[in-house]
């Protein structure tokens, strides 16, 4: 004989079972190791480093490896969902790292040329008034 | 250890049950992380630079800020909805650097095209420059060039100065030489009156005036050079020897005189150049007691002057 409480803690356990599968929305198969996203940010890390974002954009960077580095450990141990957040957000990380060390290397050829100009001015001058 | 994915899937939705009965409790309809990442996109996506350059990476991030949105609304956990957050605001903030990366792009063309400027600016000046110095030694090279001119032409005007100069020195020269032939070749003596020459006995008669043929020759030649030498003028001295009267030799003297100076003008030379005079017996040249002496004291004498 089913209580009423009964009855309402089986509608909790669907409604449960649905909010769970909603917060697992996206996930194909949570039981498979995020080889996709894992092998994504490896290479926008690769990419961000031949940047010189070790010089150029060292927080990024580190964050991404880091964050590589705690995916592969979840991996490891099987929290694949955690994984895979990880991955992405390592991604996010190194493409971040790469686009800010490109717009730090423009901005460094800028000044040098501003300098440059300002020099040549200068001697410009110089040979112009020992003439 | 490898063991049936039922107990963490258990806890999740034991975990998920809560929430969820969290969430219809009172479902939170804001997430401060997702809040600032829906306003730093916000803030990218109205910057036109932004919008221009990084399009793509604009869209990404509003996928990503829109997934966080509707985890918030299904009131999924607050890491899921700040994971796309996350994910939201790093894709935004790359947007931003790409489109930064494009204004340093035109910076870097520009600057390049401003250090392109100078330098046709330095060349267009330093030709300027060696157009204005070539000018200026070109005139400089006229005015020295006139000036070699001048002074050619003024050394040619010494040249041809010092030339006639020379000319007239050695016509002069050659005149006096030519004098002094001329004198020379009439036998002219120098003495304290000056140029003597003198036209003996045997050019007359005796006691006659009238000048004989042989000295025609003479008297040519003396009436060749005072025409060659119009600054000359002659004085005739008549002189006899101290045989006879005093009156007659005078008169003798005197007459004889007059017809070497008849004899000149009949040759053209003017009146006023040629002077007679008689001595009679005086001023003898030798002596009178020898026939020798006495047809020596029988002369004309011409002085030329001014030799």
């Amino acid at each position: 004989m089913k209580l009423p409480i009964t009855h309402f803690f089986r509608r909790l356990a669907l409604l449960t079972a649905a909010g769970a599968a909603l917060i697992l929305t996206g996930c194909a198969s949570p039981g498979t190791p995020p080889v996709v996203q894992m092998t994504s940010a490896r290479a926008s890390i690769a990419q961000a480093e031949s940047a010189g974002a070790l010089q150029l954009a060292p927080v990024e960077l580190l964050a991404a490896r880091d964050k590589l580095g705690r995916a592969e450990a979840a991996v490891r141990e099987e929290r694949y969902v955690e994984a895979r957040r990880l991955a992405e957000q390592a991604e996010a990380d190194a493409e971040l790292a790469e686009r800010k060390s490109r717009t730090a290397r423009s901005a460094r050829a800028v000044e040098e040329l501003a300098r440059g100009n300002a020099e040549l001015k200068k001697e410009i001058e110089r040979d112009a008034t020992r003439r | 250890m490898k063991v049936i994915h039922f107990r963490p899937l258990r806890n999740a939705l034991a975990i998920a049950g809560i929430a969820a009965l969290a969430a219809c409790a009172s479902t939170p309809l804001t997430n401060p992380k997702l809040d600032e990442a829906r306003a730093a996109y916000d803030r990218a996506a109205a910057d036109a630079q932004v919008a221009r350059s990084a399009p793509m990476e604009l869209q990404r991030a509003q996928e990503s800020l829109q997934r966080a949105e509707s985890a918030l609304r299904a009131g999924d956990e607050a890491s899921t909805v700040e994971h796309f957050a996350y994910l939201a605001r790093q894709r935004t903030e790359s947007a931003m650097q790409t489109a930064g990366l494009a204004k340093a792009d035109e910076a870097v063309a520009q600057a390049r095209a401003q250090r392109d400027r100078i330098l046709i600016d330095a060349r267009g000046r330093e030709a300027d420059q060696q157009r204005a110095s070539a000018e200026k030694a070109r005139t400089e090279a006229q005015t020295a060039l006139k000036l070699a001119q001048q002074r050619a032409a003024a050394a040619e005007v010494a040249r041809q100065e010092a030339e006639a100069a020379r000319q007239q020195a050695i016509s002069a020269q050659s005149r006096a030489a030519k004098l002094e032939a001329q004198l020379a070749e009439m036998k002219a003596r120098k003495t304290d009156r000056g140029m003597v020459l003198t036209l003996g006995d045997v050019l007359f008669d005796t006691g006659r005036a009238e000048l004989k043929p042989g000295a025609m020759r003479t008297i040519e030649q003396l009436a060749t050079f005072m025409r060659e030498n119009p600054e000359r003028t002659v004085e005739i001295e008549g002189y006899t020897d101290s045989i006879g009267s005093d009156a007659f030799n005078q008169d003798l003297s005197e007459r004889r005189a007059r017809a070497v100076r008849t004899a000149l003008i009949d040759r053209g030379i003017d009146t006023r150049r040629v002077s007679a005079r008689g001595f009679g017996e005086s001023n003898p040249v030798a002596t009178n007691d020898t026939a020798a002496g006495r047809q020596q004291n029988r002369r004309v004498e011409v002085v030329i002057s001014g030799t």
